[in-house]
């Protein structure tokens, strides 16, 4: 209950702003309240709290600009990845953050995210979208060309039953990735079907979200669980 | 976990409505009235024999329903007694059949209500469809009814046919297009051509309907209502949708989830591009907008069987209304001709979108095949009893099939040739009756193709003019025992 009040919280001081568009790490942090688990992720208002989270959240780690106006990070060169060591850190924060400046003068600026950086797995995508006949529908694919350039997803109502979410993860052409190619092993299915189930109640209970993508949501091996590495939350246009 | 039910197999442990739930569908009880007029007044009547006031009022004559005219001019048309006005009519009028040109449509619906006429089907078209003025006047006919209890169908449809009751409104007469007999299939359809397309082939591959409903503008009678109603008609035990928009998506997938588990439901959802999104901001957003891909997984969560053309909806039709469904989906092809067991092969084969396979057939077996047989063959599925194949040789082949466990379906390949006589219905019935595995005739070709086809159609046993086409209906069965079983045996 706790949890639903603070996402509450989260998506009203966003429309007080009148943002529609949620940053990452607000993103983040409804998924969190939410149970779904993500890749770990702190907010460095300054370098010296960088360099304390990245201690925290050991080497490496990957900086990202934190800013309500700057929603595409890599296109302001707001992203830096296989940050090894205390000084990196607090390189990658100044140039961040100037860099900002740059792409955008008077932008508001919260600071860096800081995240841990996650072994190898396999990307997927999930995410929401409020369809004109049907409403709130969950979308799944492969993360890449895969839902690129052959567009290889599928769908289901919110909210997403078990049977739905195991449907959802059979019936896309590349599924035999997940399943495991040369050697690889079984991803993390029941991860993803948690995942798919928990985004469908959240658009269920916050029925002003409109959109969401988690992208990319890292499937590691079966028994070794998924995480959002990237999220964003779009909220309706029509009010609370 | 299926009976038989005539020809048709029904889920034995239905989900039917309890009790409360049906007392509390109003919608239910309403549409039973409106399907089940005793008295019907035609507004709009016609002298001029090819005038669609006149072919309905001729239509609906067969019923032997009391029938009345609505037509100033005239005092009797085609034995019919005519009114001035709806308001001289006498009696109870359970229903009135709306045909005046659009521009009087209003004020006959007003009057209509006034006179307590509780089920009103407006043929006239020039409405919505026409543009802005047609969508005001469709305002105000919703503005007319609300609050009145009217059940309202159209404007802009062919209106209904029941055939066992024989009650017709289509502006078409039976020399122009026959009806289908009665039966127990439910047709709705957003679209008049393609209905009247639907009911020929229907006559042509004796399928019977319970009822056809023509949604045209769907002022207030919609697809939802009607499934619903349909969804619990004992008379109906197949549910067929034309369908180009749909009221409430949401409320549509939730209802076929639940009627699907007692009877099929098959769409032809067209118009694929034409869905909106509401925003598309996100990623996600961009690769749903318009994504007939979401309506194709709706669709297939709440266990419809998709169709894409007209052809299809008749192929499928005929399959899940006289055949029960496959769980596993191993079939074995029995042929008389090698070419036609080559292309079957390769279809069942390669095709991503079939999921049937060719069934194992074990040594055992296909030692009693030849053993049984007179002629040289391998009895490897699929079987080719060559083209001297006798019908005696598929029945010896098929009683084989019926006691092999792999084998869960047959279909059957034939080439017209001296050996296979009209018997073969009668073989290919008793294999069914036997045994109760689903069973499936292909025979290609021409005239004489057709001719042979016409034999097991007039038996209810699904017959197609490609083995293809013979091929992806099978699929279907497999399709929805697969989504039966998925849905009665998940488990984590």
């Amino acid at each position: 209950m706790q949890n639903k009040e603070k996402i509450t919280q989260l998506i009203r001081s966003a429309r007080d702003s009148d943002r529609r568009e949620l940053t990452e790490y607000e993103s983040k942090q409804i998924l969190s309240l939410w149970g779904i688990p993500i890749v770990r992720t702190e907010l460095a208002r300054n370098v010296s709290e960088a360099v304390q989270v990245a201690r925290k959240l050991g080497y490496p780690v990957v900086m990202k600009i934190a800013s309500p106006e700057i929603l595409h990070k890599s296109e302001a060169k707001g992203v830096k990845v296989g940050l090894n060591s205390e000084s990196e850190v607090r390189q990658a924060f100044e140039q961040i953050i100037s860099n900002a400046t740059m792409y955008k003068k008077d932008a508001e600026i919260w600071g860096v995210t800081v995240q841990e950086r996650i072994p190898p797995a396999r990307e997927v995508i999930i995410g929401l979208v409020q369809d004109g006949a049907f409403g709130p529908t969950v979308m799944f694919g492969l993360g890449g060309i895969w839902v690129e350039v052959l567009k290889d997803v599928s769908f289901s109502l919110a909210p997403v039953s078990e049977l739905d979410a195991w449907e959802m993860i059979h019936e896309i052409r590349g599924y035999p990735v997940l399943e495991g190619m040369r050697g690889e092993k079984m991803a993390d299915l029941k991860a993803l079907v948690d995942i798919l189930q928990k985004i469908g109640l959240l658009a269920i209970e916050f029925k002003n979200i409109g959109e969401i993508d988690l992208n990319p949501v890292f499937a590691f091996e079966a028994g070794k669980g998924a995480r959002v590495a990237d999220a964003r939350i779009i909220l309706r246009s029509n009010g609370l | 976990m299926t009976e038989t039910c005539g020809n048709l197999y029904v889920a034995k442990e239905s989900t039917l409505a309890t009790p409360s739930q049906r007392i509390l569908s109003e919608n239910i009880t309403r549409l039973r009235e409106f399907f089940n007029p005793t008295s019907i007044v035609v507004i709009g009547a016609s002298r001029e024999p090819s005038k669609p006031g006149n072919v309905i009022l001729r239509n609906l004559k067969k019923s032997g329903l009391s029938l009345y005219a609505v037509n100033p001019y005239a005092k009797e048309i085609a034995g019919v007694k005519c009114y001035s006005s709806v308001f001289d009519v006498p009696g109870i009028i359970d229903m009135a059949v709306i045909v005046v040109p659009s521009k009087f449509v209003i004020q006959e619906l007003k009057k209509c209500v006034a006179r307590r006429i509780k089920n009103i089907i407006i043929i006239s078209s020039g409405f919505s469809e026409a543009g802005e003025e047609g969508r005001k006047a469709e305002e105000e006919a919703r503005d007319i009814i609300k609050e009145s209890g009217t059940k309202l169908l159209g404007p802009n449809t062919l209106g209904m046919l029941l055939p066992s009751k024989k009650i017709d409104t289509f502006f078409v007469d039976e020399y122009t297009l026959p009806r289908p007999r009665p039966g127990d299939v439910a047709f709705i359809s957003q679209s008049g051509s393609i209905s009247l397309a639907f009911m020929d082939f229907a006559k042509a591959h004796n399928i019977g309907l319970s009822a056809f409903v023509g949604l045209g503008n769907k002022l207030d009678i919609d697809e939802n209502q009607l499934l619903e109603y349909f969804g619990e008609d004992e008379e109906t035990k197949c549910i067929l949708l034309y369908l180009e928009t749909f009221s409430d998506g949401r409320k549509f997938a939730e209802l076929c989830k639940e009627i699907c588990k007692k009877k099929p439901v098959i769409v032809l959802k067209a118009g694929r591009t034409a869905r909106g999104v509401s925003a598309a901001m996100s990623h996600t957003g961009r690769l749903s907008k318009g994504s007939d891909r979401i309506v194709d997984c709706v669709l297939k969560r709440a266990g419809v069987i998709r169709a894409y053309t007209e052809e299809d909806v008749l192929d499928y039709t005929a399959a899940l209304s006289w055949m029960p469904p496959m769980k596993k989906g191993g079939v074995a092809i029995v042929a008389n001709g090698g070419g036609h067991c080559v292309i079957s092969a390769d279809l069942i084969e390669s095709s991503e979108d079939i999921q049937l396979r060719l069934a194992e057939i074990g040594e055992i077996q296909k030692e009693k095949i030849k053993s049984l047989l007179d002629i040289p063959i391998s009895a490897t599925n699929p079987i080719d009893l060559t083209a001297m194949a006798t019908d005696d040789n598929f029945k010896t082949t098929l009683s084989v099939l019926a006691k092999t466990e792999t084998v869960e379906g047959v279909i059957v390949e034939l080439a017209t040739l001296q050996g296979v006589s009209e018997r073969m219905v009668k073989i290919v019935q008793n294999f069914f009756k036997n045994c109760g595995k689903p069973i499936i005739v292909c025979v290609p070709g021409g005239d004489s193709a057709r001719k042979l086809a016409k034999k097991f159609e007039a038996e209810k046993i699904p017959v197609y003019p490609s083995l293809k086409r013979g091929i992806y209906a099978a699929n279907v069965l497999l399709k929805r025992g697969m989504w039966l079983d998925r849905i009665k045996n998940f488990r984590r």
